[in-house]
């Protein structure tokens, strides 16, 4: 099972809108993928009725424990499943127990032990408790950074963070930094992502880039992946499929697939 | 002129430190299971002579190396719940069919030689708080749950089915009518968003007097959906743990039923 965590110094920068969509993309690929809310202000559970919205979820096992499966929430996709944030008022009160990191691993064998092949956290803006350990006991880190020449202030930050993380013992690792809200028509979104692709290297920044789309928006609002806004799913929905495609690539996870050289689709049964 | 507002050079020093390698990393990729050789929505069935591999999934993999001490713990309970489970009779001794939880190479038998659970002449199980799913193929798993569930369900109709109306267990000789009845009414409630992702259980009552009760639940394998017939339509709290024991059953776990 692979873990990936979002991170950002900055909130609106499309964490929630990548979790949701790259998610979504990896289950209909086929990995049997959980996408779990570690933020409490979440909006991966907007989408669901106002009953669900009190179910219980990632704050209430690190409050009290128990089992995982009786909080995920399964979708129409059977690949696809949720587990919301839950309710974090008291830890937000009382602050994150002392054995987190431990609560954190056992959540994350329950996980394991359901066979899933993906987890994907979607976490708070910034470094908060929860979200440094999420992020120290995550596999991948997917660096959400909207394309503009502010925005792209945090990134330098956020880098050292992790790069503490790993002096430290965390085998944190970046799977990249995605570049969101792109601005294909305006010459300083286009110019700050040519800038980072000179200075960054190929192996820190996604190839793929999320487009400022007003689907995109009415999609988040409602908390669906962008695919299941219209009965056809619009051409910018094949854009988490392709990057779900390029994070297999960097993460290792397409390697079973390329054992198999002779193992492909038939078109005919 | 540059418009991003970040030092190249401070980029450059930090992405130096990111990609250099870990302490003891081996492989710079994940630590991953391979994917089944099947999508893990594929029915149960599989074909004939295609075993299908799901030996790496089945076990616990997320470890920083090596087997956890959690992980340890959870075994040591499971194997002294069978041990205890053994002793009350309510498991097949050891010589006749306890095998190593190994994966389903061979999914439940659509066959219809083999009658469902109430046919058999063998009684149905005690009903009991605490249900031990036992170690053994998927067949022997869902052999298990279908003799554990007809008396909760009051019923000598049930079908196990995949999400495209493919039979995943049950005799289907004479229940057509069920598998019909039981995917039009999930369907049409998918459709008017009637079923959404947390409710599981849809009943009606159909011309003959009888209640149909479609209980949906995820498992590794995708949803398995239960189709019955019964006089009465099961409570909430029974299908919740029908569902819960089907899972287990499926994914191959145990579980304490009176704790649902």
């Amino acid at each position: 099972m692979i873990v990936f965590a979002t991170a950002s110094q900055k909130g609106g920068v499309g964490k929630t809108t990548v979790c949701i969509n790259l998610g979504h993309a990896l289950a209909r690929r086929g990995w049997n993928t959980l996408l779990v809310d570690t933020d409490p202000q979440g909006g991966i559970g907007l989408s669901l009725s106002r009953s669900t919205r009190r179910k219980q979820g990632f704050y209430d096992y690190m409050a009290k424990g128990g089992e995982v499966r009786r909080l995920i929430i399964p979708t129409r996709l059977p690949e696809f499943s949720i587990l919301p944030s839950g309710s974090a008022e008291g830890i937000m009160a009382q602050g994150m127990p002392a054995d987190a990191g431990d609560k954190l691993r056992a959540f994350l064998t329950q996980t394991a032990q359901l066979g899933y092949d993906c987890v994907i956290m979607d976490t708070a803006a910034g470094m908060s408790n929860i979200t440094e350990t999420v992020v120290r006991h995550s596999d991948w880190i997917i660096v959400p950074q909207q394309a503009e020449p502010l925005a792209v202030r945090s990134i330098p930050l956020l880098m050292e963070t992790l790069a503490r993380f790993r002096k430290e013992g965390a085998p944190v690792r970046i799977a990249g930094i995605l570049l969101t809200m792109l601005l294909n028509t305006h010459e300083a979104s286009l110019k700050v992502a040519r800038e980072l692709r000179q200075m960054l290297p190929p192996q820190l920044l996604f190839d793929q880039t999320i487009p400022r789309d007003p689907l995109f928006l009415e999609a988040s609002a409602m908390g669906l992946p962008i695919a299941l806004m219209r009965k056809n799913p619009p051409p910018s929905a094949i854009i988490f499929d392709q990057l779900a495609a390029e994070l297999e690539e960097r993460t290792g996870l397409g390697d079973q697939r390329k054992e198999q050289p002779h193992r492909h689709a038939s078109l005919l049964d | 002129m540059q418009v991003s507002w970040i030092d190249p050079d401070e980029i450059t020093a930090l992405a130096n430190q990111l990609l250099e390698p870990l302490p003891n990393e081996t492989d710079s990729r994940g630590r991953t299971q391979p994917l089944p050789e099947e999508s893990a929505a594929a029915p149960l069935i599989a074909e004939k002579d295609e075993a299908t591999s799901y030996q790496n999934s089945t076990s616990p993999v997320y470890a920083f190396g090596e087997a956890s001490p959690e992980l340890e713990q959870i075994r040591a309970k499971l194997r002294t719940i069978r041990d205890r489970a053994k002793d009350a009779g309510l498991l097949p001794s050891a010589s006749s069919s306890s095998l190593p939880d190994s994966p389903p190479a061979v999914a439940a038998p659509l066959n219809e030689d083999i009658p469902p659970a109430a046919d058999k002449v063998e009684p149905a199980l005690p009903v009991s708080d605490e249900v031990a799913i036992p170690e053994g193929t998927i067949a022997e798993r869902l052999d298990f749950f279908s003799r554990w569930a007809l008396p909760q369900l009051n019923s000598n109709d049930f079908l196990l089915l995949d999400d495209h109306g493919d039979i995943l267990w049950g005799v289907p000789k004479g229940r057509a009518e069920l598998k019909v009845q039981a995917m039009v009414m999930l369907r049409r409630a998918r459709q008017q968003d009637h079923l959404t992702p947390h409710q599981q259980v849809l009943h009606s009552q159909g011309h003959n007097g009888l209640y149909l009760s479609v209980v949906q639940t995820p498992t590794r394998h995708g949803n398995v959906i239960l189709a019955s017939f019964a006089a009465a339509a099961p409570s909430e709290q029974l299908c919740t743990k029908l569902a819960d024991v089907l899972t287990l059953a499926v994914n191959g776990a145990q579980v304490d039923a009176a704790s649902s």
